[in-house]
């Protein structure tokens, strides 16, 4: 026993207490940020945490959350915080907290430093992350407003200098690949030497000459060899069979593969499309044109929130986990859960209270934020609602369940009568103009079971009066009436819906404004856009024309020197065949002729 | 200067008349928090093993510091091993479930993939490596410490200005 030792571990146990009341409030702010951050996107802050030790009370001044989509503002941020973490469950790493009652928040309160997390994924995993790729990429597809920048004609000529024709290069690679395999055939055909062997054969059954040949052993011998000529001849006749057969299969794929250029170059033609941003401008596409990437922005942050959610309830649920590839050292947690003990993490109830920038009041409650549910037998439950006057009311309701095996959530967010003074209807640049006067209301309701979506979001601004574009002379004939349109809207009801699974979702986005900008634009650059897509179009067949003529040639010239090969092996084979028949025949009828003389003189000697 | 320092302690160490069970001692505690994440629970344990048990504690630092690097190199093997121990044998789930909620040993970070494969790793080699440095330990006494010191090297270390340095300095210190 080291006498000495023991006195300095018990110096270290002292340094150590003292070193943990000194920095645990650090340590654990810290902690909580860090853990908090990621789950939101951006930088989660707290002020002046302290922990008691004592009674393991918490309590801190103010916390943060960046909004991620503007990191210079907060999400919210909250007044003084309170709570008591239960002590036996710490003692197994278990963070229960019956009751957090979270006083003054302020919603989109301005940051005075950038909430940006130095790293931050953008993109989500699982079903959520593929279904707001297939969202944006949906709507954000014909939907281009490059023709608003356009003065008088929509710029064909900048575009075609951007045109990236990849179907060229894929073209040449066939040709290549095409004309190596035509080589290979020629050479197989041309080896093989079958016009010199059936000639050979030929001088073989010219050889036999009848003449010479004066007994019935020298005609069975002319036979013989006449069946060795056969033999020949058939092996001759399978090898052209085999390969004209090999050759047919083989054309049988380079015709699919030829058969692809028509989609190499329908896939071009869409991608320059696309690079133009020439939109259809029809009442269908005019939701998606004006309001499309608005909404579908607002969806995806819910379904990012979702998305978040259902990433923690799969960490803590208990299963069979993946094998991760953590970093050196750090190993992967691996989580045990039985619904006989505690969740690993329980805030049994969040009460809220506080205000939205605009002075909206705010209050309710969060209920069961667990690790994982089916311990507790709850779901997690949210129900927060305010009101400024009759007329402002907002009410968020949402319920996230991972009871069972297929996870759902719901939630419906409606907030009525809210100020549009000094905003933008969308982002679009069809509607440039910040909003005068003007009060919204906007109804969301999402439901998502599994990985089957059902969303719809209500947006309808009434009152409207839009701040006049001061204008220019510069200005184009179609913001001339883009602006002429704005000033005869005072009210918009928009409509949005989302249905099905990530790959096959149904986008829906219809407004009252629809028709008459699609009516209105129509008039002025539908022909132009027309006119913009056929010369297009034309540039792009004019530049592939000339591979295309060359694959085709090469392909319609190769076939044909093959088939005609073919052909002619196949005549000068039947030739030789019909040769050594007529040979055979003659040899028969010899033998037959002189065996009949034979047969003759047997029968006059009998006689006698 | 450090890895002239160490390997010189490492050598006093085994020269010095420490008894070889206590060498032995301290070379597997060290190469139990080496092998192992160091902020663990049963760290602390071995830790304060070190302190209070009378172990050679310059080979349980130059221990630790061997094994660290082990760890790093096995640390893809530690974290298979682990993984492997923690969830594909269904006849041990039961008992990390219970440990998982027994209070302090939760604390363990048992569950933690590399954690478990080390540990399991380090006690299986703890018998073996405690028997072959204690044999290890007696067979340099005996028959490679009177050649080590014939070594040119080491007499070049020896009257080096850096060693000479090195000793004046840690004679200051005494």
């Amino acid at each position: 026993m080291r006498w000495k030792g023991i006195i300095f571990l018990v110096i270290l146990v002292v340094v150590f207490f003292i070193a943990t009341l000194i920095f645990t409030d650090k340590w654990l702010e810290k902690s909580i940020e860090n853990t908090l951050s990621p789950m939101v996107g951006a930088k989660v802050e707290i002020d002046n945490l302290d922990l008691s030790l004592t009674d393991l009370h918490i309590k801190w001044d103010r916390i943060q959350v960046t909004n991620p989509r503007n990191t210079m503002t907060n999400l919210f941020e909250t007044g003084t915080t309170e709570f008591d973490m239960e002590f036996i469950p710490l003692l197994s790493g278990k963070y229960i907290i019956e009751n957090i009652r979270i006083t003054d928040i302020r919603t989109n309160t301005p940051r005075e430093t950038d909430g940006r997390l130095e790293r931050t994924e953008d993109t989500k995993p699982g079903f959520i992350g593929q279904t707001m790729i297939n969202l944006k990429e949906q709507v954000e597809r014909n939907v281009g407003t490059e023709f608003l920048k356009a003065k008088q004609k929509v710029n064909v000529d900048s575009i075609l200098k951007l045109l990236d024709i990849q179907s060229i290069g894929q073209i040449q690679t066939l040709y290549t690949e095409l004309e190596g395999k035509y080589t290979g055939y020629q050479k197989i055909l041309t080896e093989q030497k079958i016009l010199e062997d059936a000639k050979k054969v030929e001088a073989q059954i010219k050889s036999l000459d009848l003449n010479k040949m004066k007994t019935v052993a020298d005609y069975q011998r002319g036979l013989t060899t006449l069946n060795g000529v056969y033999t020949t001849i058939d092996s001759l006749e399978n090898f052209v069979g085999k390969t004209a057969k090999e050759i047919t299969t083989d054309a049988k794929s380079i015709t699919s593969n030829v058969g692809q250029v028509d989609d190499w170059i329908k896939a071009d033609y869409e991608r320059a499309m696309a690079k133009a941003k020439l939109p259809q401008l029809n009442a269908e596409n005019m939701g998606r044109l004006l309001f499309g990437v608005m909404l579908i922005n607002r969806f995806n942050q819910y379904l990012g929130y979702v998305a978040t959610a259902r990433a923690y309830s799969d960490k803590f649920s208990g299963g069979t986990p993946e094998k991760e590839s953590p970093p050196r050292l750090k190993g992967q947690d691996i989580r045990f859960s039985s619904i006989q003990d505690r969740p690993k993490f329980w805030i049994k109830q969040v009460e809220i209270s506080g205000q939205t920038e605009d002075g909206i009041g705010l209050g309710g409650n969060v209920k069961d934020i667990v690790s994982n549910q089916k311990v507790i037998g709850k779901p997690t439950l949210f129900d927060i609602h305010g009101g400024k006057t009759e007329k402002i009311n907002v009410a968020l309701e949402g319920r996230l369940d991972y009871l069972t095996e297929i996870p759902a959530e719901s939630f419906q967010l409606n907030y009525a009568g809210f100020s549009m003074a000094n905003t933008l209807l969308s982002n679009s640049r069809l509607l440039p103009n910040t909003i005068k006067t003007g009060s919204g209301g906007i109804l969301t309701k999402v439901s998502i079971g599994g990985e089957n979506i059902d969303g719809s979001i209500k947006f309808s601004a009434k009152n409207l009066i839009f701040a006049q574009d001061p204008g220019n002379e510069s200005r184009t004939k179609i913001e001339q009436i883009i602006q002429s349109i704005i000033s005869g809207i005072s009210m918009v009801e928009v409509t949005a819906s989302i249905q099905g699974r990530p790959d096959k979702l149904a986008i829906k986005i219809q407004s009252n404004i629809d028709r008459i900008f699609a009516e209105r634009l129509q008039e002025v650059v539908g022909q132009e856009i027309q006119a913009a897509k056929a010369r297009i179009k034309s540039e792009i067949d004019k530049r592939i024309d000339e591979q295309r003529n060359r694959l085709n040639t090469l392909v319609a010239e190769k076939e044909a020197y093959i088939q005609q090969q073919i052909q002619k092996y196949d005549q000068a084979l039947k030739d030789v065949n019909g040769l050594a028949d007529a040979k055979k025949e003659e040899i028969e009828k010899a033998i037959a002729k002189q065996t009949g003389g034979l047969e003759k003189k047997v029968k006059d000697i009998i006689k006698f | 200067m450090f890895g002239l320092k160490l390997i010189a302690k490492l050598f006093k160490v085994l020269r010095s008349g420490e008894s070889p069970g206590k060498i032995a001692g301290g070379f597997i505690l060290g190469m139990l928090i080496g092998l192992t994440p160091i902020w663990s629970l049963h760290n602390l344990v071995v830790l304060i093993l070190l302190i209070i048990i009378n172990v050679n504690l310059g080979m349980a630092i130059f221990s630790f510091l061997l094994f660290s690097g082990f760890a790093y190199v096995f640390d893809p093997m530690f974290h298979s091993l682990g993984f492997w121990i923690l969830v594909d044998i269904p006849a041990l789930k039961g008992l990390w479930m219970s440990m998982y909620n027994t209070p302090v040993i939760a604390l363990s970070k048992f569950n933690n993939t590399v954690v478990m494969g080390s540990l399991v790793v380090s006690l299986i080699l703890l018998l073996p490596a405690f028997f072959a440095a204690k044999w290890f330990v007696v067979f340099y006494r005996e028959h490679i410490d009177a050649k080590m010191q014939k070594l040119k090297i080491v007499q070049v270390i020896k009257g080096s200005k850096i060693y000479n340095l090195y000793e004046k300095i840690r004679n200051i210190g005494v």
